[in-house]
């Protein structure tokens, strides 16, 4: 079954009319803000039930010498990985991938030494108290 | 550089000695679905039928059940096709477990 897209006005158009509201103008108001709102809170509700395989993607970024943060990419398409979401990460030295643990125990930062990363965690944002 | 205030963020040990690749897989976040001209990120018939049923029953329209019925069975179909040609198998054949020993006539 192909994944077919649409915009927002042509389903609150679609909509409109089988709620038999047709004849009503598409204008700016109450009426255009509730069917919006229908269609606004089903994309989100089924973007969370529904995990489709056009959405699971790879995000190839470098890193930078002796940094340990990055922002989460945006690939060319405009899409950015679902923290929550996030099947494995994968670190290429030379030619050779391998896969980075999750979970960074705070007792490895007495480590200050730079090399090859071999854990990564989602964090949000590591500021002193 | 992400600062200490942002998030989320991907932190990432041993800090790289070099500008390694990383690569990063797993699901995106829905795109941007608030101006007329977005697209949806799932599928529009899914979209348009959920968007109907709850339409519906917010103006007590008495077939919204039937756009709920519908929107299930699409959203199985949709799912049960994701599998593709998978067989799932279990790791080792079953077999039935041994009979037990009678006292007087197996020993």
């Amino acid at each position: 079954m192909a994944l077919t897209t649409a915009t927002l006005a042509d389903l609150r158009k679609k909509l409109r009319a089988r709620l038999g509201y047709a004849a009503v103008a598409d204008t700016s108001g109450p009426m255009q803000d509730l069917l919006n709102s229908f269609l606004i809170d089903a994309h989100e509700q089924l973007a969370i039930q529904l995990e489709t395989a056009p959405d699971r993607r790879d995000w190839i970024m470098p890193l930078v010498a002796g940094q340990t943060l990055y922002e989460m990419p945006t690939d060319d398409c405009g899409y950015t990985p679902d923290h929550e979401r996030i099947l494995g990460v994968y670190v290429q030295v030379d030619s050779n991938w391998t896969q980075l643990r999750r979970g960074i125990d705070p007792t490895l930062y007495t480590i200050t030494s730079t090399g090859i990363p071999t854990f990564y965690d989602i964090a949000h944002g590591n500021g002193s108290a | 550089m992400a600062t200490s205030c942002s998030g989320p963020i991907l932190e990432v040990w041993q800090p790289p000695s070099s500008a390694y690749s990383l690569r990063i897989r797993g699901y995106a976040l829905p795109q941007a679905f608030a101006a007329d001209t977005d697209t949806t990120t799932v599928d529009a018939r899914l979209v348009l039928l959920l968007a109907l049923a709850n339409a519906k029953a917010h103006y007590g329209q008495p077939d919204a059940r039937q756009y709920f019925d519908q929107l299930q069975l699409r959203l199985r179909k949709m799912r049960a096709r994701l599998h593709n040609d998978a067989r799932y198998t279990i790791e080792k054949p079953w077999r039935p477990p041994p009979m037990p020993k009678i006292k007087g006539i197996d020993d």
